[in-house]
């Protein structure tokens, strides 16, 4: 049973991955630039002319492949953590970074850089099974990540390397959570590297409740595990103990999302990826939906300003409960392979054989 | 030189730095260059820096060292909220987490924590007049102006406010700019950002070191090992300090473990002059006006008010109150004598 709701895990974090609108957004990475250049042109154009016929992510003369439902950052962020778990995490990371000999020398994120920060893509020595080379594409990531890769190039190890960083508070550990929680692992050191304070107590707290969805199925359970690690202090504990009320006050996924937006978002700040907000909905619609992904995931795609991460978290949980067998069908293929958005290397990766492979201790 | 005489002169100087960053906020260093050379005159009026500062220095003048967050959360409550009709202009993320946060009927630490922009430099910018209530003791500096953090930041922005305090309760002595930075690291935990920043500018500037801070700390400064400063300030020392604590990958510029090292970076490259370091603080763009404020503010500590270009002086009027009504009307200088007269 373990194995369908590791299975169930993997699928279900592509499923809220995808169901957000942030996807697209994500995905179109693998168009030429100058067709999200037109697309940010476009919004201008409805800016100036009063429109409100929005641009949507857009091929012209693109594939339109990658705009269709599918999984995107989140999804491929676990794979590589599944991929690389067993490896010390900072050199993990480094190898995000260092330049592959004899290859030209590429930046892991952004724009070109002198010096020695070159990029290579994710794999590397230790390959991930996908093989192939996107063309050298360079890793993109989350502003914690991305910072983490410059404090390694320059010599700051973990955790200064999560720390001296303005997006210690994000949940990009928290994704990477799935797949040590999945193993009853401790997600920590991993999380160190990237995120600090809350966002490593995320980390914690989704390791604490996938290990517990995986062993007992319950969300209640898993829920109650990762209360359990999150210090009322803290705004994360703060925050989910507000979440999980104000979901049960609601009764019901889809009728909690107000509820949560008033309780969770200040809409102060101009990202949507913190920790403290994402993994208190994560539990909160996990919680109030017994477990049922396709009652809250698509709860947690309504907060718009959460939707890059939350429904991908809140898949997470809810496919470990259910198991792989509970996700609706029509939902799996379209987000069991991985598109390579933002790490080149994994284009073409079944996540559900991977799942498999942890399952079975073999990824 | 009187206590009154540095209150001026640190509040002229915050003000002046505020006023003259004002324009090359948020520019590259290159782009600050191209459109002025070296920036030296002040075009316009200041920023939320003043105006915040001068909120901090009555919290001071009504509760003294008595001061608690609980304090400044019912000032928060009684002098800020009620009057926010719209916008809350010219405020930075922090406080304007802050405001959500109390208005959803929080208190502190929960208020700073609960938003994610607790490393803002925004209780940096403010920090000062804690300073100038402290001299000579920048632990008790630190100590006060917590308490203010405490309802709008958290973490390494309590921190950054935590070092200026304590570096212009240092220059409020006549501290050199050396042991006044030493007296910001002796005032924060050395295993934090803040300080590895510190540390890292002084570097680039050929500052030394750890011993020296050490013999601050421990109340034993020593002679000066160089007491001439000349810092190697030519080319190339913008790109290095730009290098050394700029996050590169992060569209916002007032992240406090940045600005405050980057202006203790002004304050030694400048060797404590108020015009040289906040001129070299503004060169370097990011949050160029608080980087200004609080290079002014430890330099005009140390130097008095006639330290401060007197060109600079007579553009710096009473504030407009167009980031908190609640201080229209004061003028820094008023502010910095009801400060001294409680010394």
């Amino acid at each position: 049973m373990s194995g369908d709701r590791i299975r169930g895990a993997f699928a279900g974090l592509a499923v809220g991955d995808a169901a957000g609108w942030p996807a697209a957004r994500h995905r179109a990475a693998l168009h030429a630039p100058w067709s999200r250049r037109l697309h940010r042109e476009l919004d201008a154009f409805a800016e100036e002319h009063g429109v409100t016929t929005l641009p949507v992510p857009f091929a012209l003369n693109q594939p339109v492949a990658p705009l269709r439902v599918g999984p995107s950052d989140d999804a491929e962020w676990l794979a590589w953590t599944a991929l690389t778990i067993d490896r010390p995490r900072a050199e993990a990371f480094r190898d995000l970074i260092a330049p592959a000999p004899g290859t030209p020398e590429m930046r892991a994120v952004g724009g070109p850089v002198s010096g020695s920060s070159g990029a290579r893509a994710v794999g590397g020595p230790a390959a991930g099974p996908s093989g192939e080379r996107a063309g050298g594409r360079p890793v993109r990531a989350r502003i914690s990540v991305a910072t983490a890769l410059d404090n390694l190039a320059k010599g700051v190890e973990p955790p200064a390397s999560g720390h001296d960083n303005p997006h210690f508070f994000d949940d990009a550990a928290a994704v990477r959570a799935v797949a040590f929680g999945v193993l009853g692992r401790d997600p920590t050191r991993d999380a160190e590297v990237t995120n600090a304070c809350d966002g490593v107590l995320g980390a914690r707290a989704m390791a604490a409740a996938m290990a517990e969805a995986v062993a007992s199925g319950s969300a209640a359970d898993a829920v109650e595990a990762a209360l359990a690690v999150l210090p009322d202090g803290t705004a994360i504990g703060h925050n989910a103990r507000l979440a999980v009320k104000a979901a049960r006050a609601a009764g019901d996924p889809f009728a909690a999302v107000p509820a949560l937006d008033v309780a969770l978002l200040d809409h102060v700040y101009s990202y949507g990826v913190g920790a403290a907000q994402t993994v208190p909905v994560a539990l909160a619609l996990a919680e109030v939906s017994g477990g049922e992904l396709g009652r809250a995931v698509p709860a947690a795609a309504c907060l718009a300003a959460l939707a890059d991460s939350a429904p991908a978290l809140t898949g997470a949980l809810t496919g470990a409960c259910g198991g792989l067998g509970a996700i609706p069908e029509g939902w799996i293929a379209p987000v069991r392979t991985l598109a390579g958005c933002c790490l080149p290397d994994l284009a073409g990766l079944d996540l559900i054989e991977l799942a498999n492979d942890v399952s079975e201790g073999i990824a | 030189m009187t206590l009154r005489d540095r209150a001026r002169g640190c509040l002229l100087g915050l003000a002046a730095g505020d006023a003259l960053g004002a324009p090359a906020e948020n520019l590259t260093p290159a782009e600050i260059r191209r459109r002025w050379g070296r920036l030296t005159e002040i075009e316009g009026g200041g920023t939320d820096d003043t105006e915040y500062a001068i909120f901090a220095a009555s919290l001071l003048v009504r509760h003294g060292h008595a001061l608690t967050g609980e304090d400044v959360a019912a000032a928060y409550r009684e002098e800020i909220l009620p009057r926010i009709a719209g916008p809350m202009r010219g405020a930075g993320f922090s406080e304007l987490g802050t405001v959500e946060a109390l208005r959803r009927g929080l208190e502190p630490p929960l208020t700073g924590l609960v938003h994610a922009h607790g490393w803002s430099d925004g209780l940096a910018m403010r920090a000062a007049p804690y300073g100038i209530f402290c001299p000579g003791d920048p632990a008790e500096a630190a100590r006060l102006v917590e308490q203010d953090g405490l309802v709008s930041a958290a973490g390494e922005g309590i921190l950054g406010g935590r070092a200026v305090a304590g570096a212009v309760a240092a220059a409020m002595t006549g501290a050199a700019p050396d042991e006044v930075v030493a007296a910001a690291l002796a005032v924060i935990p050395p295993d934090s950002w803040t300080a590895r920043n510190i540390v890292r500018v002084r570097d680039v500037l050929g500052h030394s070191s750890a011993m020296h801070a050490d013999a601050y700390a421990a109340g034993d400064a020593g002679p000066d090992p160089n007491p001439n400063v000349a810092p190697n300030v030519g080319a190339g020392v913008v790109e290095a300090l730009h290098e050394a604590v700029v996050v590169r990958h992060y569209p916002w510029t007032d992240v406090a473990p940045e600005a405050v090292a980057l202006a203790f970076a002004a304050l030694l490259a400048g060797g404590g002059d108020v015009e040289a370091s906040v001129t070299f603080g503004v060169s370097l763009g990011r949050d160029a006006d608080t980087i200004g404020a609080i290079a002014g503010a430890v330099a005009g500590a140390g130097r008095g008010e006639d330290g401060v270009p007197r060109r600079w002086a007579g553009r710096i009027g009473p504030v407009t109150g167009k980031c908190l009504p609640v201080v229209a009307g004061r003028h820094v200088l008023d502010v910095a004598d009801e400060l001294a007269e409680r010394l």
